[in-house]
């Protein structure tokens, strides 16, 4: 095979001159020409999502079936927009389409895009399901790349269109999709000193926000079992700290342990089954384990020090966590049943809040040198990667797909307040999520069942 | 053909397929390098399918993305062509093996 040129950016004047050049010698029998293409653009792929017809106009709880084919397309050109990968246009300011259409695009239409979102709505009415049709089309080949039909209540019309942005998002990009989760958050208000900590939960766009707790007791680091009938929690209430486990579906909660011992950093196994957590006994924290469901907890670390923050591999064989054994914070790999613990960590500065991501292939971590910055690592700690750049950002939390991570920045200050943000892998895309008070310790739960 | 010769060939063919070659986005994506082998008539239009040869630079934080990455880069020549190609140096362009990658602008 022939080597191949690298001749670097385009040149104006070059291709005038190339004419000319390859007119002038004589052609000659030879091997395969070696060509390599560089995609040096940042430039994101556009899309258009006109309004999702409707086959009928009748009334349903959610709205008008016209109207809720508007607000589904606007769902799911937000979703699209906010993953940082797409350039959305639609539902306004884009004419809307006949409900043949859906199936039969009309590409000259659409010319300036790449892609073409169209779906319908079909309901009869009422209380009756609606099925939500959802279609993607490559404008320049004129082909269709996928097909998606939801049937869902009305007032579900927003997990449709999280499906159908779903579904796109994992055709255009080859990974998992995440749109269709949910997120449990504290909620925070009042001044700094003296703040109301309350657990809140949200869809991943912040929509159907809803409080969990009054606010009497301060709530901390909320996790949902992957099953998302419950959330594990912590509770600081008359200086006792505990954890719970939340019923989501009859709003009733337990104790993890009964101890008169501070409980903290609880986490729940991949399989639901197991909870991990930290427990203070006389000045030295330790990681522990027990059942979802009660029984006696089996101590995982015995090392002097703080181990804490314990955090499952997807196959759960195997536990990261945050330990200060060395001297400063670090973090460190170990078996599910505490044997072969090792530190990963190797950088400069300090390393903590350890998170495996669900895809396996990183860690993401709170990185400590000066600021606080949102980073990610192998497991065997390589390649370091800080994502972001803020003040003080801090405990990263994964999308259900391991390719975005929530964390809660902190601005400086007497009057410094915390919010909600997400960033992506490539560090490019980050945006903060809407919430309706000031929020930390994101908890970002499994793609929905 | 001397390399005069192949480097400007080689730049004219980048030229004429870059507009459509857009790389997937995410972590690791700027290490996979897509081969695709390419055969091409006297009038620049493709003789059969392009051929995806291999991809290299696989993570285990772009895996998901290679089939993506292959399907863009033969949408890319599939859009590119026919190549507007001096017909005198034909044996120099008929048989080509196009490398695609992305190369973060930061």
């Amino acid at each position: 095979m022939t080597p191949s040129f690298r001749t670097g950016k385009a040149r104006a004047t070059f291709g005038a001159m190339l004419g000319a050049l390859l007119l002038a010698l004589a052609p000659a029998a030879s091997a395969q020409l070696s060509v390599d293409v560089t995609d040096e653009s940042s430039s994101n792929l556009k899309i258009v999502v006109p309004a999702l017809p409707a086959q009928a106009e009748v009334s349903t709880p959610a709205g008008g079936s016209t109207e809720l084919g508007r607000k589904i397309a606007e769902v799911i050109a937000a979703d699209l927009k906010g993953s940082g990968l797409f350039d959305p246009s639609g539902p306004a300011g884009i004419p809307a389409i006949a409900f043949p259409e859906v199936t039969n695009p009309v590409y000259d239409k659409w010319g300036a895009y790449q892609a073409l979102v169209q779906g319908f709505v079909r309901t009869t009415g009422g209380e009756a399901d609606i099925t939500v049709g959802c279609y993607l089309y490559d404008v320049a080949l004129k082909q269709e790349l996928t097909r998606q039909g939801y049937v869902v209540a009305p007032r579900d019309w927003r997990r449709a269109a999280h499906k159908c942005a779903d579904a796109i998002y994992a055709r255009l990009s080859g990974e998992s999709p995440f749109f269709d989760s949910r997120i449990a958050y504290i909620a925070e208000s009042g001044p700094k000193g003296n703040r109301t900590k309350r657990l809140a939960i949200m869809d991943s766009d912040g929509a159907n926000h809803r409080f969990i707790t009054n606010g009497q007791s301060i709530a901390l680091t909320p996790r949902f079992s992957p099953d998302y009938k419950s959330i594990v929690y912590v509770s600081y209430l008359n200086n006792r700290v505990r954890i719970y486990i939340y019923d989501i579906g009859t709003g009733r909660q337990r104790l993890v342990t009964e101890s008169n011992n501070p409980t903290f950093a609880p986490r729940w196994s991949p399989d639901g089954r197991n909870i991990l957590f930290s427990m203070a006994i006389a000045g030295n924290t330790d990681i522990y384990r027990i059942s979802a469901s009660g029984g006696a907890p089996v101590r995982l670390t015995t090392a002097p020090g703080i181990d804490v923050g314990g955090s499952y591999s997807p196959d759960g064989r195997q536990i990261v966590f945050e330990s200060d054994r060395s001297g400063s914070q670090q973090i460190y790999v170990m078996n599910a049943d505490g044997s072969g613990q090792h530190r990963i960590s190797h950088g400069g500065g300090r390393y903590a809040t350890p998170e495996w991501s669900p895809r396996g292939d990183l860690i993401a971590f709170t990185k400590i040198s000066g600021d606080f910055k949102i980073a990610v690592m192998t497991p065997t700690g390589d390649n370091e990667r800080i994502l972001t750049n803020g003040w003080q950002d801090e405990q990263p939390s994964w999308s259900p797909n391991g390719r975005v991570l929530q964390f809660f920045r902190t601005t400086p200050g007497r009057e410094g307040s915390s919010q909600v943000w997400q960033v992506d892998l490539t560090g490019v895309n980050e945006r903060r999520i809407p919430t309706p008070l000031s929020g930390s310790d994101p908890a970002w739960g499994p793609l929905l069942p | 053909m001397g390399p005069a010769q192949k480097a400007a060939l080689d730049a004219e063919i980048r030229r004429q397929l870059k507009p459509y070659w857009k790389s997937p986005s995410g972590a690791d994506i700027e290490q996979l390098r897509t081969f695709v082998d390419v055969q091409l008539s006297r009038d620049g239009s493709l003789l059969g399918q392009p051929q995806v040869v291999n991809t290299t630079g696989i993570t285990a934080s772009n895996r998901t993305q290679v089939t993506l990455h292959q399907e863009l880069a033969v949408k890319a020549i599939r859009l590119a062509a026919p190549f507007k190609l001096p017909p005198a140096l034909y044996d120099g362009w008929k048989s080509l093996r196009i490398s695609f990658d992305k190369r973060l602008s930061q």
